[in-house]
């Protein structure tokens, strides 16, 4: 696993380029949104199969939905906004205290990573 | 003229929307999105476009395929490992790899190698409803995006003299990588946004080495500082020691993401809320030199 730098400068195209499989990770505001659509670009030109996972889903609005289902792109899962988890997020605590709705969704994305990369 | 800087070391910090907050308190500044890869700040400020400039960041190998014989030489020559044999047997460049360097186009025996500048890149001045806005837009995998803030910086100081504006305020881009460095450089003071999350400050850590290397003033906020109190306590302390003056501690809220949503700065979105008062006093801190 591969832990990309942000944007798509060079050493973003290095990481992706032997790479079998990207997922994005995103979240549903309008700066993120926009840098998606720009790293979805990046992903199509190289011909790099990808998904995406929406963190901090709740948070803004719902117009990268909209924009994945536009262009058929796979939304691998989303991961709920709790500020009681960036609170453990802060002390560098990611393993304790779970939220059980942030856990399932975690179940459920590598479920199907691993059925698509299989 | 000043020009302040606005860096946080790690990305998801909120610097781009504190940023925005700034320009809309600065009624006397030109802004500058240094943050070419991944350029946010557009989204609020909204700019209207009076001149785009080309920028040229470097060369791009061509083969073409009419002229090519397929011997494999500069296919075995390219040190970047570019050039790849395509569905048709022969050989491409991969326009994301090529460094331009020329080796195979001197090495081809038919001539078949051509080499491009690279045009895919371009720069904007702007108005926007807070004043001038220099910016840029890079391709995906671009090199040189170091030297393209250079020269946006540079077009945002030109602006700056020539609107007789007190201020350039640059948006930085996240990390420490080139184009950081090319947005400290000779800059007046660093704007540090930190987040009080261990990640947050070991990054924050890394980008004061940095800048201090290039001998600029420091001065910090503290973004999401109710996160977690106790860590941002472990921040000040942090600041202190380093001599660097904390200049404002904004708390969590969602009213970031709403007023981007609406495209505004929170200080145009919620103009008398606490946060936009804080952002005020923080501002009005930085442009009278109270620290
Ligand atoms: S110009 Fe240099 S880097 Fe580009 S393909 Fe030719 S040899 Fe490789
Ligand atoms: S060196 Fe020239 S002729 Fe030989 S494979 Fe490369 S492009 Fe074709």
């Amino acid at each position: 696993m591969l832990d990309a730098p942000p944007g798509t400068s060079c050493p973003v195209v290095e990481t992706v380029s032997t790479a079998d499989y990207v997922v994005l990770v995103t979240e549903p505001t309008p700066f993120g949104l926009h840098d998606l659509k720009i790293t979805v670009e990046l992903l199509k030109e190289i011909h790099k199969p990808f998904g995406v996972v929406v963190n901090k889903a709740g948070l803004g609005n719902d117009d990268i939905y909209r924009f994945l289902e536009e262009n058929n792109i796979g939304l691998l899962g989303k991961i709920p906004f709790s500020k009681a988890y960036a609170e453990n997020y802060s002390r560098g605590a990611l393993f304790e205290n779970i939220p059980n709705e942030i856990e399932q969704s975690y179940h459920s994305i590598i479920g199907k990573l691993a059925t698509i990369i299989n | 003229m000043k020009e302040i800087t606005i860096l946080s070391g790690k990305g998801g910090t909120g610097k781009t929307s504190i940023t925005a907050a700034l320009a809309s308190l600065a009624t006397n500044a030109v802004f500058c999105d240094n943050d070419v890869d991944a350029a946010d700040l557009h989204l609020i400020l909204k700019p209207d476009i009076k001149e785009t400039h080309p920028f040229d960041s470097g060369s791009l190998a061509f083969i073409n395929p009419e002229e090519c014989t397929n011997c494999g030489t500069c296919q075995e020559a390219c040190r970047f490992e570019a050039i790849f044999t395509n569905e048709a047997g022969f050989p491409e460049v991969n326009p994301y790899q090529c460094e331009g360097c020329r080796l195979c186009e001197r090495l081809c025996p038919v001539g078949a190698i051509q080499i491009n500048q690279n045009l895919n890149n371009q720069w904007f001045v702007s108005n926007t409803r807070f004043g001038t806005m220099v910016h840029a837009k890079m391709g995906p995998g671009e090199e040189n995006s170091g030297r393209l803030v250079t020269q946006i910086r540079e077009k945002a100081k030109e602006m700056a003299r020539e609107n007789k504006a007190q201020f350039v305020i640059n948006d930085g881009p996240p990390g420490i990588g080139c184009t950081a460095i090319s947005s400290i450089t000779g800059t007046n003071a660093v704007l540090l946004v930190i987040e009080p999350t261990i990640s947050g400050l070991h990054d924050a850590k890394r980008l004061v080495e940095l800048v201090n290397s290039f001998q600029v003033p420091l001065y910090a906020i503290i973004n999401k500082h109710d996160i977690n109190s106790e860590f941002t306590a472990t921040v000040e302390r942090y600041l202190g020691d380093t001599n660097i003056p904390l200049v404002g501690k904004i708390p969590f809220s969602e009213l970031f993401v709403e007023s981007m949503l609406h495209e505004k700065s929170l200080v145009e979105y919620v103009p008398d809320h606490p946060i936009s008062l804080n952002l005020k006093t923080i501002w009005e801190k930085i442009s009278t030199n109270q620290i």
